[in-house]
């Protein structure tokens, strides 16, 4: 064979090997498409910090109580997204109790702002109805554990240029053992309490 | 192209370190990293290499420059992946590879130009012209974030560079194919 084909054959079998892999089979383009594929197939065990909600005592992100939990990320300046996940938490607590899953689920919010402090959070559950028990809005007692949260949920937050900021938002589902299992986009409530339900089963 | 010129060599690393120092302000736009950076580093590797010297020593392995372009479309194709850009920003690894694969990249095309069928360079020039005018489409009409790490509305000044990119090159190709401005940039073949 000649020298040229074997070569080329060579970097066809080594690119598409690596493109392959680069996308997890085809299937993942985006670092979003990605993050969701990866956690679903391996759930992801997560760092454990304290969170408080500056209201009551702090408590664990993972609680092993045999609850299933679902989180989301936040800042309560936010005037678009978050204020949506808010309504996204909402609808999905009232769908929850209709289907007799309230105290099996713990939803929490965690603000990544250090900008909000008490009263921020204090409006921000009053705004959106959390009832701070099944639904708390929270942030971590040490604000250095925030990096590490973050990065194990394969969030990222950037400045939005206009003083708030923008991130890769959605619903993230943790089964009974706290690990990340499941992610969703807003707007898919149904498929959440369907996954809650095969969590607790 | 061949550049036998020590001193493009030097300029080369040149850019190459200019590159790796600005890397901070150049990336924290998703225009300036896709657009600029990218493509200096590819042409970088060329003038780093594209000597007569190294052009016939990969002559065996690299006839037709088939392999050469071959690494090169692999290079380019892992990193237009929106995941590939976002990696350079968030993991060293990542940002690594850029700088080494990219300039590796214009150096394979480099060393295979000379060696180009007509033909093949002609599906090459007008494949750039089309995947640019199709990712600046593409990144300016999805509606989703495609990197987590830049804003929604870089991607439409992004498609907007992109598609401006493909226009000059496609307008200084059809001048030269057609009217023969500029001269032949492949001299051998």
């Amino acid at each position: 064979m000649h020298p040229t084909a074997v070569a080329t054959a060579c970097v066809v079998a080594a690119g598409s090997a690596a493109l392959f892999s680069a996308t997890d089979g085809l299937r993942a383009f985006t670092t979003e498409g990605a993050r969701r594929l990866v956690v679903r197939e391996r759930p992801r065990a997560l760092p454990d910090p304290e969170l408080t909600d500056l209201t009551s005592r702090p408590f664990r992100l993972v609680q092993h109580d045999e609850r299933v939990a679902v989180v989301e990320f936040i800042y309560t300046r936010c005037p678009t997204i978050c204020s949506a996940l808010g309504d996204a938490f909402a609808k999905l607590m009232l769908r929850l109790e209709k289907d007799g899953l309230g105290d099996r689920v713990r939803l929490i919010s965690i603000s990544f702002d250090p900008q909000d402090h008490e009263l921020q959070l204090m409006d921000y559950a009053k705004a959106h109805g959390a009832d701070g028990h099944r639904w708390r809005i929270a942030r971590p007692v040490s604000p250095g554990d925030l990096p590490d949260l973050l990065k194990a949920f394969g969030i990222v937050v950037i400045p939005d240029g206009e003083g708030g900021f923008v991130h890769n938002a959605a619903l993230h589902v943790l089964d009974r053992e706290g690990r990340l299992a499941e992610i969703y986009d807003l707007g898919d409530e149904s498929q959440i309490a369907a996954t809650i339900r095969r969590l607790l089963q | 192209m061949r550049i036998d010129n020590p001193l493009a060599r030097g300029v080369a690393l040149g850019i190459v370190a200019a590159l790796f120092g600005l890397r901070h302000p150049l990336e924290s736009n998703l225009v300036t990293h896709i657009v600029i950076q990218m493509p200096l580093l590819v042409i970088s590797g060329w003038l780093l290499v594209g000597s007569r010297a190294a052009t016939i020593a990969f002559g065996r392995s690299n006839a037709g420059g088939a392999t050469g372009v071959s690494v090169a479309l692999f290079v380019v194709a892992f990193w237009m992946l929106p995941r590939s850009v976002d990696g350079a920003i968030q993991s060293a690894a990542f940002e690594a590879a850029k700088f080494l694969t990219l300039p590796m990249a214009g150096a394979a095309l480099a060393i295979s130009w000379e060696r180009l069928p007509n033909l093949a360079v002609a599906v090459i020039k007008a494949n750039t012209i089309s995947m640019l005018l199709f990712l600046g489409w593409f990144y300016s009409a999805s509606p989703f974030r495609l990197c987590n790490n830049y804003l929604r509305s870089d991607q439409d000044v992004l498609g907007l560079a992109m598609i401006s990119v493909a226009v000059v090159l496609a307008s200084a190709w059809a001048a030269k194919a057609m009217i023969g401005l500029g001269g032949s940039d492949r001299p051998g073949a």
